[in-house]
Parts: structure tokens; C-alpha cells; sequence
């Protein structure tokens, strides 16, 4: 039995280099950087004061537009936004397909929390050194807000959506970090596959960028610390790279059964054609040092897509300038890729768009739809010195023509998840 | 499901009994695990009384090696991975003669947000707490300084799943979903098609959930969600019954070792039963709100059965999502009687949350592990406080004594907030 075919029909995104697929792409090819000195919050006590912040979006005006998203935050408002873009660009419309065949597959982060409600409810419940919880309780009754509350789980985007378009097939929502919506995406793209929906609505949305957030990265010392130089502070693959710039966005894709789309006469941008997942099982902060699992990732996925390792023509790392996984991705491609490793560009947008962890993958599959499209790879900013452990064609500070068919996006959760995805320039033979 | 796959390892911390063994008794008995809050200090918070998983000690189920690794893990993770320990014990499938391929096993687990310990981080809200107003200069100074530097991984909902592919060397698929209450329902299923797919021969799946925290108990009350009965406590838990006022919360984990049906056989595991049928649906309706008519559930019900190619009159018992929640409980009804048919005619319906609480994102894969020893005993466990039926639940409700029947085939539904559902399909193990 031939397995069903998956093609790409409508992208949308959020992303602190532009709202919207052509803002996003315009950006990247030019090489604009999205990282900024923090303005939703005060972030000068902290060590890093910079992130990528989505600032071409009115966030308040657009849930006063959405009074059905009462409570929803930051994360829960790219995460339509994308999905409005990318249903709006597929050419699908209600009533037009059956709602227990459309299905939504997000890699979704946890929301916003309210956090001064919670931290003066916090603060005002310390007593002898520890929290008294009858007060929180009591003073969490009277100032907490239901649906602010609620929103801050990980399925919500999921469920907004769904009622959004009427999607009543599966909807699942994963969060495997940073490798979330990569994730997202392949099992969106195996439901398909098994028959179990002819339409998905896949991608990933986050928002991290608030006080609580901001410490535990900082705490983790996996962000850069670059104050003074926003826009060159992410750098992957560049010698002095100290850390990644955590981002924040959404970004949204749909994907149909080849016959379905074909059949309603859907503009097609590409096809998915593979999928590969993996653990490293190693460490909680560290990748192997020997990039087994991004290895793994990356063989299933060409294995999954029947796929040469020399057909494939661009790469959309991982990349996301902190000092161990640029060299270990480094590593891992070469031992996948062998010689030809060194002919095929290899760009980390998350230069430009700083990391938007479980919306990371999403905006990153995006990127490749449009090298596909548009026969041009975005480049990798910011890489002045290189690095001499990674040696290979990064695409620095200029985008490239460079015709592409075959395109293959990464991403690394923390936590050891690996996700490797091909798409490939559809062909309807 | 395209290949077949079975159950050959479970593991179970629940709120009536930590093993299977233990569990299964006390659900087949109907022995509550609802009880006062003793885990902190509730003082005259309406809601008082919780499903607690009592005599727990995580040191006890984490290989000695890693037991460093329990100060980054929040209790739901440590409650989380110590399931998936004994499930991967039970199924001999890491033992001193013998281990699968470690690319070959993978790993789905289903969970929710999880709340920080108030302790943790109280001492930076205090410092920049005055008058009711939190200066974020004095907070981020103070986080810095007072935070433990792992924080943030302590409560990822990723790190149940982390945790145990480092300690069993599980370099396969891993994944972990987090559609609240379908959530562990869709970890066991989509750890199938995992295996359906050939990306794996044998998952780990499981799920956890911990939101016995006075976060996430005012979260409850304030959504209106929360029984705030007074009385014995464990009378509170009322799924289907006319004065039910809401769910009780509970905390648990579960996990299963599914296995390709060859790939068992060829090492002579032990095969408890078969999972034949996965799917999902969702309410598409405003998140937070109960979609009336229960079609989220309707469709992963219906999709479940076709995936296992079984007419809804095959199927001998369903364990139902029915946490108590008077809405959801009457939603739900509706769709097991538009897929099963009404009133006593149609299929005996349970729900165990009447005794082990409302477990969300724990709450289907508790299900499964009981659904697979209710094979084994042709018993189908009660709904304790059943007293009087909501004629808006026109189910057939197992009523406070279990029912002895011959199972064949046992459906377990999932789902809630959010609007997202799952079912699954097991059958009985046969040669």
C-alpha cells in the first residue's frame, strides 16, 4: 500500500523579525535582526537584559479584537494570529470541508503567567521564611483571575484554534522544549499519513520572555549576554558566540493530503517528506558529546523520506549559538553528510530571530518552504570569526541564491529531544 | 491500528495504592483514596479534602545511580518517572541477561503545567513585595540570587520523560503531550503509532499529574470547577450522580510498556493485553467552556472504534473522562449514548475518578492499567457514590459494587479543557 502524500498549503507567523510570512522572510534575507534591549518587562537587574521581542504586533488590540480569548496572553495571541494567516493563505474555508477531518498539532509552550497578581499574592503570604499557604489560598481567591489562570496551560492555543476553524479531529499539543513544534509537525504529518485526518493545522507558539522565564534561563547561564550589542549577540557558529537570545513568537502550517489539496485546486509551496525523532539519553543540559542523537535524528528522517543525504541542498540548523550544540550539530552533520556536508549551506536564522524554543521549529520549517520557493538560503548574521570546530558552509551574514530542492530543518529540545524534518520542492509526479 | 501491539509492562502511584495489585484491589472494592489535605495547610479554603498518593518515597523507585538527579525533579516528575520504573521492571525489558535495542525504545508521556514550590521562589517575591506592588528591580536582583540554578528544568513538562530515557537509555522517538485531560490517553496512543509506523518496538508511555497545590486548587476554585462539598470525604467524588457539585482533585501516575506483538513474543514477555483502536477529537468550542452535546469526545470515540475496526456493540465497558464535574459529566454521557446507546441498554460505563479523584493529564493511563486487569477478573470496577442517577447522564453506570462480565474489548476516553479528547481500544490477549 502507497503511503499518502503530505503537501504544505498555508504558512502564517509571528516573529520578532516581522508578523506575517513575507515581512518574515524579507527580514531574514536581508539579515535584520529581531533582538532588542527587553521592553516588556524591566530587565536591567537581570544578567541578560536583551531578547528577541515580537514588536510589530499590537498584543492588547488584538485580544480586544478577540473577545472569545478573555485571559489569553502573549503566546496564545501569535499563535492565532499565525494560524488566521496560514488557514487564510491555504484557501481553505468553513463549511468547505468536513470538521472531523481537520486536526490540529501544535508544539505549544506553557502561557504567560500573570505574574504580579501572583508574585504580590506571593510576596504577601511569606511569613518565617516560607510561603503560607492558607494566605496564598485565601488572597489568591479574591485577586486571581480565572481565565488568566487557565490560559496559562499548554493546550489552550490548541483548543482557540480549534474553535477558530471548527477543527474536531485529533488535537494534540506536545512540548518537548526547543524541539516542540519540529515535533509537532512530523506527528501532524504521520496523522495525516495514517489516515486519521486529511487536514492539520501544525506549528508551534511561546512567549518566555516575562520575569520567571527570563531567571530560569538566566539561571541556566544559557543566554547570551551581550547587552550592548543587541543585534549582534546571537551568533551562532562564530567563535565568540556566548549563549543563545531567547525569542518569542508563533509560527503556523497547513498540511493537507496531496489528493485533498489537489483536488480543490490549493496553491501547493512544498512536501513533507520526512520525519525523524530521537533521544539522547544522556543529560538534562548537555547533548552527547558525540551528537548521537542528532545523528539519529537526521538518518531516520532521510531514512523515513527516502532520501540521499547528497539530494539534500540546504540545511536549517539547530544553530542556536551556544558553545555545545553549534559544535556537536557540527559534528552530527558531518558524520550523516560525510564529504558532502561541506557543499551543502547550513544557516541558523535563529541568528536574526533570536530562540523561540517551542515556536522555534514552526517559524525555522518556514524558512526552508521559502528558500524552496524562492531559490534563496537566509544567512547566518553575525559570523565574523569562525569557529574552527565548525568548519562548515554556515551561509555568514549574507543570504544566497542557491537553488533548492531538498530542505532539511533541526531542532534540539533541552532534555535530549531531537527532531530532524525534510520538505522537498513538490512534484506532482 | 495497522500492527499489533500489546501490553507487556504496567506501573501504577496511585491514590488508593501504589503497584498494581495494590490499586486494582482497592478499586474493585471501591476504596476511596479521597481524604482531608494533609499535604500543607489549607485553613478555611472551601475546598479541604484531596486524592493523595500517600507513602511515597521517590529515593525507592530511581536507580541508585541517578538519585542525585531527584533534587532537579518537581513531584509530579518524581511521581511520574517512578511509574515508568516499575512499568520497564515489570516488562523485563532492561534486565542483567537481556535489553532491547536502545534506539529501538522510545518514550511518550502526558503532562500538565506544573507550579513551582511557593518555598522556592517566595523569599524574591517577599524581598520586592511592598504594598502590594512587586519592583521587578528588586525581584530580578533577588531571583537571581535565591533560585536554585536548575529552576526551570525542576518543572518542565518534558523532564518525566527526560528523566527516564537517561536512566533506561531510551534513544528512540520521545515525546510529551500536553492536552490536560486526553493527555497520557494520547501519549499511549500515539506511542502505537509509533510502533505502527516502524519507528520503534517498544514505548514507554505514561502520564502524571500532581495538582494537589494550593496554585493549582485556587485555580480550580476560581474556574467554579472544584467540589466544595463538606461531609466524609470520601463521599465527595460523585461522577454521574444528581449532587455531584464538581471533581475532587487527585495525583497519580501510571505507566505502560507497549510492545510490537512479535517483537514480545520472540522474547517471551509476558503479554497482559492488546491495544487495537486510537483517536482523537476536539469540542472546537471556546476553551474553558463545555461544548454541550460531548461531539469532541463523540468523534474520538468514533475514530477509536474504526481504528480498531470493531462495531460500538463489541465493546464490553467504558471507563469514562467523569470526574464530577457537572457540566463535563452530562457532556460526556451524551456522547457515549450517541456512539453506545442509552440508559441500561446501553454499554456499563465507570469512572474510577469517584475514587482516585481527578488526575488529568494522569487520568487515562491510570484508566488503561485498570481497564487491563479488569480482563483479567471479568470485573468491571464501581462508580462509588452512585446514590441517585442524574437522568442527564443516561449511561449505564457501574453503581458502587463491581460488575463481573466477560471483557473482551474495553474503550477508555479522555478529555476536557481545552476541548481536546482521545479513546482507546484494548482487547483482551489472546494466542
Amino acid at each position: 500500500m502507497s503511503r499518502r502524500r503530505v503537501v504544505i498549503t498555508g504558512m502564517g507567523c509571528v516573529t520578532p523579525v516581522g508578523v506575517g510570512v513575507s515581512n518574515f522572510w524579507q527580514a531574514l534575507i536581508s539579515g535584520r535582526s529581531g533582538v532588542v534591549r527587553i521592553s516588556i518587562f524591566d530587565a536591567s537587574s537581570w544578567p541578560t537584559k536583551i531578547g528577541a521581542e515580537v514588536r510589530d504586533l499590537d498584543v492588547d488590540a488584538e485580544l480586544d479584537a478577540r473577545p472569545y480569548m478573555v485571559g489569553a496572553a502573549r503566546n496564545a495571541v501569535f499563535a492565532v494570529k499565525a494560524a488566521e494567516e496560514a488557514f487564510g493563505d491555504s484557501g481553505l474555508r468553513k463549511g468547505e470541508y468536513d470538521p472531523e477531518r481537520l486536526g490540529i498539532y501544535l508544539g505549544s509552550g506553557e502561557g504567560v503567567p500573570d505574574f504580579f497578581s501572583f508574585g504580590e499574592i506571593v510576596g504577601e503570604a511569606w511569613k518565617d521564611s516560607r510561603v503560607d499557604n492558607a494566605s496564598f489560598m485565601r488572597l489568591g481567591l479574591k485577586r486571581m483571575d480565572a481565565m488568566r489562570e487557565l490560559e496559562q496551560e499548554p493546550n489552550m492555543p490548541g483548543g482557540h484554534i480549534a474553535a477558530l476553524f471548527d477543527a474536531r479531529a485529533v488535537n494534540s499539543s506536545c512540548l518537548t522544549a526547543c524541539a516542540a513544534s519540529s515535533q509537532a509537525f512530523g506527528e501532524a504529518l504521520e496523522v495525516i499519513r495514517h489516515d486519521d485526518a486529511d487536514i492539520m493545522i501544525t506549528g508551534g507558539c511561546h512567549s518566555m520572555l516575562h520575569p520567571l522565564g527570563h531567571t530560569g534561563f538566566c539561571l541556566l547561564t544559557a543566554l547570551g549576554t551581550d547587552n550592548d550589542n543587541p543585534a549582534g549577540a546571537s551568533r551562532p557558529f562564530d567563535m565568540r558566540r556566548n549563549g543563545f537570545i531567547l525569542g518569542e513568537g508563533a509560527g503556523m502550517l497547513v498540511l493537507e493530503e496531496e489528493g485533498y489539496a489537489r483536488a480543490r485546486g490549493a496553491r501547493i509551496y512544498a512536501e513533507a517528506i520526512g520525519y525523524g525523532g530521537s533521544a539522547d539519553a544522556f543529560r538534562l543540559t548537555d547533548s552527547h558529546e558525540t551528537g548521537r542523537g542528532a545523528i539519529a535524528s537526521m538518518r531516520y528522517a532521510l531514512e523515513d523520506a527516502d532520501v540521499e543525504p547528497s539530494e539534500v541542498d540546504y540545511i536549517n540548523a539547530h544553530g542556536t549559538s551556544t558553545k555545545v550544540n553549534d559544535r556537536v550539530e557540527t559534528l552530527a552533520v558531518k558524520e550523516v553528510f560525510g564529504e558532502t556536508a561541506y557543499k551543502i549551506p547550513m544557516s541558523s536564522t535563529k541568528s536574526m530571530t533570536g530562540h523561540l524554543i517551542a515556536a522555534a521549529g514552526a517559524v525555522e520549517m518556514i524558512a526552508c518552504v521559502n528558500a524552496i520557493q524562492h531559490g534563496v538560503v537566509p544567512p547566518t548574521t553575525n559570523l565574523l570569526e569562525p569557529d574552527p570546530e565548525c568548519d562548515l558552509d554556515y551561509v555568514p551574514l549574507k543570504a544566497r541564491e542557491h537553488e533548492v530542492n531538498v530542505a532539511m530543518s533541526n531542532s534540539f529540545g533541552f532534555g535530549g529531544q531531537n527532531i530532524s524534518l525534510l520538505v522537498r520542492r513538490y512534484d506532482a509526479s | 491500528m495497522n500492527r499489533r501491539i500489546v501490553i507487556t509492562g504496567m506501573g501504577v502511584f496511585s491514590p488508593v495504592g501504589i503497584g498494581v495489585d495494590a490499586y486494582w484491589q482497592a478499586l474493585r472494592e471501591g476504596v476511596s483514596g479521597v481524604g482531608p489535605i494533609t499535604r500543607f495547610e489549607v485553613g478555611n479554603f472551601p475546598v479541604w479534602a484531596a486524592a493523595e498518593v500517600r507513602q511515597f518515597k521517590p529515593r525507592d523507585h530511581i536507580p541508585k545511580q541517578h538519585r542525585k538527579a531527584l533534587k532537579v525533579m518537581s513531584w509530579d516528575v518524581q511521581l511520574g518517572v517512578a511509574a515508568a520504573m516499575s512499568a520497564v521492571d515489570d516488562a523485563r525489558i532492561i534486565t542483567e541477561e537481556t535489553r532491547v535495542d536502545p534506539t529501538r525504545l522510545g518514550i511518550t508521556f502526558g503532562a500538565g503545567n506544573m507550579t513551582s514550590d511557593l518555598d522556592e521562589i517566595g523569599q524574591a517575591f517577599a524581598a520586592a513585595e511592598k504594598n502590594g506592588e512587586v519592583n521587578l528591580d528588586v525581584f530580578g536582583r533577588a531571583a537571581m540570587q535565591t533560585f536554585f540554578p536548575l529552576w526551570l528544568l525542576k518543572y518542565l513538562p518534558n523532564m518525566p520523560a527526560c528523566h527516564i530515557s537517561i536512566f533506561v537509555d531510551a534513544e528512540g522517538p520521545n515525546n510529551s503531550i500536553t492536552t490536560g485531560d486526553a493527555a497520557s490517553t494520547q501519549a499511549i496512543g500515539e506511542a502505537c503509532r509509533a510502533i505502527e509506523r516502524g519507528a520503534a518496538d517498544v514505548m514507554i508511555c505514561g502520564g502524571v499529574e500532581a495538582k494537589i497545590h494550593p496554585v493549582s486548587i485556587t485555580r480550580y476554585v476560581l474556574l467554579g470547577k472544584a467540589s466544595v462539598r463538606e461531609g466524609r470525604a470520601e463521599e465527595i467524588s460523585r461522577p454521574f450522580e444528581k449532587s455531584r457539585d464538581g471533581f475532587v482533585v487527585g495525583e497519580g501516575s501510571a505507566a505502560l510498556v507497549v510492545e510490537e506483538y512479535e517483537h514480545a513474543k520472540s522474547r517471551g514477555a509476558k503479554i497482559y493485553a492488546e491495544i487495537t483502536g486510537f483517536g482523537g477529537g476536539c469540542d472546537a468550542y471556546a476553551p474553558g467552556k463545555v461544548e454541550p452535546t460531548g461531539r469532541g469526545a463523540r468523534v474520538a470515540l468514533q475514530n477509536a472504534l474504526a481504528d480498531a475496526k470493531l462495531e460500538p456493540a463489541e465493546v464490553d465497558a467504558v471507563f469514562a473522562n467523569a470526574n464530577g464535574a457537572i457540566e463535563g459529566d452530562r457532556a460526556e454521557s451524551r456522547a457515549i449514548c450517541a456512539v453506545f446507546g442509552d440508559g441500561t441498554d446501553g454499554v456499563p460505563v465507570t469512572s474510577t475518578k469517584s475514587m482516585i479523584g481527578y488526575i488529568s493529564a494522569g487520568g487515562g493511563i491510570l484508566d488503561a492499567v485498570a481497564a487491563v486487569r479488569a480482563f483479567g477478573e471479568g470485573m468491571i470496577p464501581p462508580t462509588i457514590n452512585y446514590d441517585e442517577p442524574d437522568p442527564e447522564c443516561a449511561v449505564n453506570v457501574v453503581g458502587n459494587t463491581a460488575m463481573r462480565k466477560e471483557l473482551n474489548h474495553v474503550v477508555v476516553g479522555s478529555g476536557g479543557f481545552g476541548g481536546q479528547h482521545a479513546a482507546l481500544v484494548l482487547r483482551k490477549h489472546q494466542e
